[in-house]
């Protein structure tokens, strides 16, 4: 009964979405009869359906109706509830659901909260969105349906994979496609600028916000991916260069270019029509990732049951963007205006090799990721690409980039300060020149030679947008703040995202040089010297949670023969799916970690890794400053719309 | 080999067997089945010897990739497959040879699809050179176009 409901309601949401692509069309024809209006009121109805319709999945998986089949494969009554509501989109169905439900929550807010845009732009951008919206409501209806029932109906359900009940899981997924998705707006912003002849300024102004938006929630979605990755898949590593990583990492790559080159038509209405192939480039791989992950070719723990029919037809979905969006803008770009406008030297020639080391490192990610796949369907050679590919030719580009970002924002725009762009770079290679002799002369462990470069530029950029977020504040001569409500908040944003990336870069630096590793047997109460720490063995202890069983070994953490903490490292068999996974033991001091790994155990000893990550935890608050500033770079956006 | 699942169900799914002796089946369980003592051995084995020799087996770990796994190298891997190619790395260590003997060694018997870093190759220049013809490529395009809008 509840499945027909949901049922249903995705059935009207399916027609709501036709009704406003119809809508649209029909407005530009006889303009008279439709008003924008209807189209605005179509949009929100699908909102509500789809917004009605994963509510009552979330019910029925809640009560555990196993009629449902997709309750069935993905539920078990002994579930934690938390589990229950996020077991939603731990599946296929559920987190199609849950993309669509992203998708039209878009075109809601469009069309409730911008009033004061052009209206025919903003009718074109609801029926783009929604022909997004139609394609993936097809999907669902043909492929991936979360309310097809059974009979009879079975006593209890399959349960959720162990690996996804996790704190991880509840956010993870929906920031990840909060980003995915969200630059799904973008993309009906730029083929609806397109169509409109409408890309400048204004046009900049209005889909900035969207970029800025889904930038930052797909940084927290990768961030909170790689933290998840960290602690419960227990192989201690923060990013492996994984298909599926890689993947989302496409789009996020290409986004930071958009978001750096929008402000470029914001501010000096240049650039126009690479930008907007950058928005329409963001979304396609977005799409990409999906298809990719979800077809099954890249094999993880992302790709759920496989089934052929959903590759061909997301196969179908991408190729269908893709094909007539890039024939959309081959059409109607506009001219390569960028060529006149733009003054190499000024803040825009940054952003324009900005732009390009971001262009070159996406073409890094896109190819290693892909040529395996493609030299194995052509020729037959099985090769492995791995994480030493990726650092050597991720790495120099990277650097170059470092180099440049803490000057980038201290230049004017539409203008050739030259002198002034020689000083700064003289500036950073000095700065950067003390900081690696510094860092060479007081870091006494061994570890590889280009180490203390990296931790400088990290250091470099800190430190660089720190110093551009004072001056921005205009300290008086005493050291009082000048006028704070003149401050630039989106200045201060922008910083700070810059300063989240240098946190970042020397997290990861410090954590792949300078990690310290065992790799062992511990004899019962044996105690080991790792680092500055010693670490002890106190035997296992058995316990029973609400639906696993684990065995749990304990340690205890010394430091110069000071008890100063305890830790315990798990293995876990989860009843329902007769699995079992590892739960690694985190000991946290100070930004560092002790990270403990279970591989065999026994009544008399244990085979563990135990490894000493020295600031490890700054990769993720890296990750997080960085979303951060992108949204306080929001917060005067406003006023901006306005004027 | 003995089914897992049977024998773990049968454990769990009896509500009437009491709690503790399900934790002692449970251990007993672990005991038995996980293979435990040859790893044992192994470890124990390598505990005299020096630090270099365990640095360099993680160094030459991390460059081989666990076929079985997805995407993983035998360094980070914790299935059976990695665990005996780290045994096969740690004998070749301590038999005296280098690190590209055992890298060799390993690439002859397993082929390319082992090694993580990709070799260069007719068939990998492509993926080996791309990137840094797109850096000079995209360079050149902007300032040659910048050239052209000062004339």
């Amino acid at each position: 009964m509840i499945a027909k409901i949901g049922q249903l309601s995705i059935f009207l949401a399916f027609i709501s979405t036709i009704l406003t692509i119809v809508l649209a069309i029909l407005y530009f024809k006889k303009r008279d009869f439709i008003t924008d209006n209807s189209v605005k009121l179509a949009s929100v109805m699908q909102f509500i359906f789809i917004l009605f319709s994963y509510f009552v999945l979330t019910y029925s998986y809640v009560i555990s109706d196993f009629s449902i089949i997709n309750v069935w494969q993905n539920s078990h009554t002994a579930k934690p509830l938390i589990y229950k509501i996020t077991g939603v989109w731990g599946n296929h169905e559920g987190s199609i659901l849950l993309w669509v439900l992203i998708l039209t929550f878009m075109s809601f807010l469009i069309s409730i909260f911008s009033q004061e845009m052009n209206k025919s732009l903003k009718v074109r951008v609801l029926g783009i969105q929604s022909l997004v919206t139609l394609a993936f409501l097809l999907f669902i209806i043909l492929t991936s349906n979360p309310f097809l029932t059974q009979f009879p109906i079975p006593l209890n359900g399959l349960g959720l994979n162990p690996v996804l009940q996790d704190p991880g899981l509840i956010i993870h997924p929906p920031f990840l496609y909060l980003g995915y998705v969200g630059f799904s707006i973008v993309f009906s912003f730029a083929v609806a600028g397109l169509l409109e002849n409408k890309i400048d300024s204004k046009w900049a102004r209005w889909v900035y916000p969207w970029t800025m938006i889904s930038w930052s929630a797909l940084t927290i979605g990768i961030t909170i991916g790689s933290w998840w990755a960290y602690y419960e898949l227990g192989w201690g590593g923060w990013w492996f260069w994984d298909p599926v990583e890689n993947v989302s990492l496409l789009p996020w790559l290409t986004g930071t270019a958009l978001v750096h080159s929008t402000m470029v038509v914001r501010n000096i209405n240049s650039l126009k029509s690479w930008t907007v192939l950058l928005s329409i480039m963001t979304f396609l791989f977005s799409l990409l990732g999906t298809f990719l992950v979800r077809s099954g070719i890249l094999i993880s723990v992302h790709s759920f049951a496989v089934d052929p029919r959903r590759g061909l037809f997301m196969l179908f979905i991408l190729s269908f963007f893709t094909v007539s969006s890039l024939i959309i803008f081959a059409i109607k770009s506009p001219k390569p205006d960028y060529l006149i406008e733009y003054r190499k030297l000024g803040r825009e020639g940054l952003i324009i090799l900005n732009n390009l080391l971001l262009v070159v490192l996406c073409s890094v990610v896109f190819i290693g990721t892909l040529y395996p796949l493609l030299l194995e369907t052509i020729s037959g050679i099985k090769i492995s690409v791995g994480p030493p590919y990726f650092n050597i030719t991720f790495l120099p580009f990277a650097f170059i980039l470092m180099f440049f970002v803490p000057i980038g924002p201290v230049l004017n725009w539409k203008k050739t300060d030259l002198s002034r762009l020689i000083n700064l770079i003289l500036l950073a290679l000095i700065v950067n020149g003390v900081l690696i002799i510094s860092l060479y002369a007081f870091i006494d462990k061994k570890g590889p030679i280009l180490a203390p470069f990296s931790i400088a530029l990290g250091l470099w950029l800190i430190a660089g947008s720190l110093v551009t977020i004072v001056k921005r504040f205009g300290l008086s001569e005493e050291g009082y703040i000048r006028n704070i409500t003149r401050v630039r908040l989106s200045k201060i944003g922008s910083n700070l995202a810059h300063a989240g990336l240098g946190v970042l870069i020397v997290g990861v630096t410090i954590v792949t040089a300078y990690e310290t590793k065992v790799d062992r047997v511990f004899e019962l109460n044996e105690k080991i010297e790792l680092d500055n720490f010693q670490i002890q063995y106190i035997g296992i202890k058995p316990n029973i949670g609400k639906n696993y069983d684990e065995i749990v070994a304990n340690f205890i953490i010394y430091k110069s023969e000071d008890k100063i903490g305890d830790i315990s490292s798990t293995k876990r068999f989860y009843r329902s799916q007769d699995t079992m996974t590892t739960e690694a033991g985190i000991y946290r001091y100070f930004f560092s970690h002790i990270y403990i790994t279970l591989s065999d155990i026994n009544e008399e000893y244990v085979v563990a890794s135990i490894s000493y990550k020295p600031f490890v935890k700054l990769i993720w608050l890296g990750g997080f400053l960085m979303a951060f500033g992108g949204l306080v770079s929001l917060v005067d956006n406003k006023k901006r719309l306005k004027s | 080999m003995v089914n897992f699942r049977f024998l773990y169900l049968m454990l769990i799914d009896r509500s009437s067997l009491c709690k503790y002796i399900k934790i002692f089946f449970l251990i007993l369980f672990y005991f038995l089945f996980f293979e435990a003592d040859s790893l044992k051995a192994s470890y124990l084995d390598t505990e005299d010897t020096n630090i270099e020799l365990m640095e360099r087996e993680r160094e030459i770990s991390g460059l081989l990739r666990c076929l079985v796994c997805q995407n993983q190298s035998i360094l980070e891997s914790n299935a059976p497959l990695a665990k005996d190619m780290r045994l096969l790395v740690r004998s070749q260590l301590i038999d005296g040879k280098s690190n590209d003997e055992i890298i060799d060694y390993v690439h002859d018997r397993y082929g390319d699809f082992v090694l993580m870093k990709p070799l260069f190759k007719k068939y990998t220049i492509f993926l080996w050179l791309s990137p840094f013809v797109f850096f000079v490529m995209g360079l050149l395009f902007i300032l040659t176009k910048n050239k052209k809008s000062k004339t």
